[in-house]
């Protein structure tokens, strides 16, 4: 009896809980089919009276997003390999291989994960405006090539796969670098691919940085793109809702088919003997 | 291949020198035991013939090829680890043909070769299983088969037994031995338990303190133990020691040199008589039966020992006669060196 009480209590704070985080999505997918001026009506509607498709319509076309949406694709795919790649091979140095002062550039390395990402912005849009690759795609994917929040997550994941395995594998003739790429990364896939899936959720939604090194709409990616339904005289919310949902919508799908492997990398390494 | 150490020792970095003079030779194609109590030097002189350890002093030969600056892949050794060490993404195939695909045999030859050693080691129907699907026995056969498949010159095997239960132990330690016939690889293997490596080894090399204790065949080892440790050591139960004050002056004139201590196998000392045997006066406490073993707690003046041949008949709680067999009393100097009997020296 208790326990069923209990039980219940916890499952009424999750839905609580998943409410609430569904809400905003909720309003947002609402609005995207209601009239500008239902969207803004007191007291709200839930759900729109008429469904305007036209919203979703008027949407895509009031700003270049085919351009934005490749921009996008891009600078997300290859900022996240890159940094998939330089985060496996700078984890398998901490991990497993020494070098002389391998602690202390470790604890550099971390302790520049305490400095706010605000910080970096004017140093670094700074530099890439001295090497003049403001506006270019160079501008957008260099600087996140490499992320040390990554290495950190992998080196702590190829650090629970027991030294044996390292000395078998030298014993059986593969050199550090098969020991990584055919042992140590197929042994670490799902903390790789958890790393990978939250870089490429960030890289998709970021709004600062492109908005700061872009300046033309050839080079704008998604996000920066919505500030197309905002201007002096106001913001129109139905259709930058449906522009919103078609924007977080890929984001979502890679979600659904992935997350397994983002909740396993996250918690437990995820190395199983 | 026969293994041959030239007076090697072992420093850390630190300065503590952890293997002194390590001088000794592995026959090929035989199967040796390190054996010893923990901290001993038996894994580490393992890794010193697998390459993995590079030695401070001496030269390591394979053969008559000088093999000490070679590093683990030159060598040619197969080795097993403690935790078998397979990698866990792949099938037990995959785990075999792995050290032939390091070694860019062709395709066909090393899958061929991999089928024939999953058949040696008795896995052939596991073939297409991950690791973590197989059992503990399953999985060191699929280690012992992956260490050789690139033919090593040596195989090693690092505490093979010891994550397995015990019926398992006894079943995958006639197997090593069977395999090792069969392959007629010179075999090396680390284990702390003594009934282990009497029970498979060819020699067993006892290792204390970084030094062999002794290097000979298992019975050797038992019937004739260089010194107290070695005499100890091998036995089970443990090998009784009496201060030799205990004994009157006819007994410790037997052996050639100055007495401190005598020790007496538990399977030596009866209560019926025996010669050539020691006499000796003890009280029996008690004589416990388990099945065919039979154990009795005696005690010689102050002294507690642990007797198997003594039979229920024996008194209890009273001064009696009890005769220790002469082939299983040993008797040791004041540094623990075995002194021999007199006019015997063999």
């Amino acid at each position: 009896m208790r326990k069923t009480i209990s039980k219940t209590i916890v499952y009424l704070l999750l839905v609580v809980g998943a409410l609430t985080m569904l809400l905003p999505f909720f309003w947002m997918v609402s609005t995207s089919f209601k009239t500008g001026f239902e969207a803004l009506q007191t007291p709200p509607t839930w759900l729109p009276k008429k469904l305007q498709i036209t919203n979703w319509i008027s949407a895509w076309k009031a700003a270049p997003f085919a351009t934005y949406l490749l921009n996008s694709v891009v600078v997300s795919f290859v900022t996240t390999i890159g940094q998939i790649i330089t985060a496996i091979m700078a984890a398998f140095a901490f991990a497993k291989m020494n070098f002389f002062g391998k602690k202390t550039l470790f604890t550099i390395l971390l302790a520049t994960m305490m400095v706010p990402g605000e910080m970096l912005i004017i140093p670094n849009f700074v530099t890439l405006s001295q090497m003049h690759l403001v506006n270019t795609y160079g501008a957008l994917i260099i600087p996140w090539l490499a992320s040390f929040f990554a290495v950190f997550t992998l080196r702590q994941s190829f650090a629970s796969v027991p030294d044996q395995l390292y000395y078998a594998a030298k014993l059986d003739g593969a050199s550090d670098w098969k020991f990584l790429w055919q042992i140590l990364v197929p042994n670490a896939k799902s903390s790789i691919t958890a790393i990978g899936l939250l870089q490429i959720i960030g890289s998709w939604n970021s709004f600062m940085w492109p908005l700061i090194v872009t300046n033309t709409d050839k080079m704008r990616t998604l996000p920066v793109g919505l500030q197309a339904f905002s201007s002096d005289s106001g913001v129109n919310y139905p259709e930058l809702m449906a522009a919103s949902t078609f924007v977080i919508l890929p984001m979502v799908i890679l979600y659904l088919f992935l997350n397994k492997y983002v909740v396993a990398g996250i918690s437990g390494g995820g190395i199983k003997g | 291949m026969e293994v041959k150490f030239n007076h090697v020792t072992l420093t850390y970095p630190n300065g503590v020198e952890v293997l002194h003079d390590m001088d000794f030779d592995i026959t090929d194609g035989q199967l040796v035991a390190l054996l010893g109590p923990s901290g001993g030097g038996k894994s580490t002189t393992l890794n010193l013939i697998s390459g993995l350890l590079s030695a401070t002093s001496g030269n390591i030969y394979f053969g008559d090829k000088d093999v000490t600056k070679q590093d683990a892949l030159g060598r040619g050794v197969g080795m097993v680890f403690q935790n078998y060490a397979l990698y866990p993404h792949m099938t037990v195939l995959d785990n075999i043909i792995f050290p032939m695909k390091m070694a860019k045999v062709d395709k066909s030859t090393r899958k061929q070769r991999a089928l024939e050693l999953a058949q040696l080691v008795r896995v052939s129907d596991q073939i297409n299983k991950k690791p973590s699907d197989l059992s503990g026995g399953q999985q060191q056969r699929v280690a012992i088969a992956r260490a050789l498949a690139k033919s090593p010159n040596i195989l090693l095997l690092d505490e093979p037994l010891s994550n397995l239960d015990a019926r398992l132990r006894v079943e995958m330690r006639e197997e090593i031995r069977r395999i090792q016939k069969e392959t007629g690889v010179t075999t090396v293997f680390v284990t702390h338990d003594q009934s282990e490596a009497m029970h498979v080894a060819d020699k067993i090399m006892l290792l204390n303190d970084g030094r062999i204790q002794q290097y000979d065949a298992p019975q050797s080892l038992y019937e004739n133990p260089n010194n107290q440790f070695v005499a100890n050591f091998i036995g089970e139960p443990a090998l009784n020691v009496v201060p030799a004050d205990q004994f009157d002056d006819e007994v410790r004139q037997l052996f050639d040199g100055d007495v401190a201590t005598i020790g007496i196998r538990a399977e030596a000392l009866t209560n019926e008589v025996k010669a050539p045997a020691i006499k000796m006066q003890a009280v029996v406490h008690e004589v416990l039966s388990f099945g065919r073993d039979r154990q009795a707690a005696i005690s010689v003046g102050s002294h507690q020992l642990v007797a198997t041949e003594v039979t229920t008949a024996a008194p209890l709680e009273q001064e009696t006669t009890l005769f220790a067999a002469l082939s299983g009393v040993y008797a040791f100097d004041q540094s623990g060196q075995r002194l021999p009997l007199r006019g015997d020296h063999a």
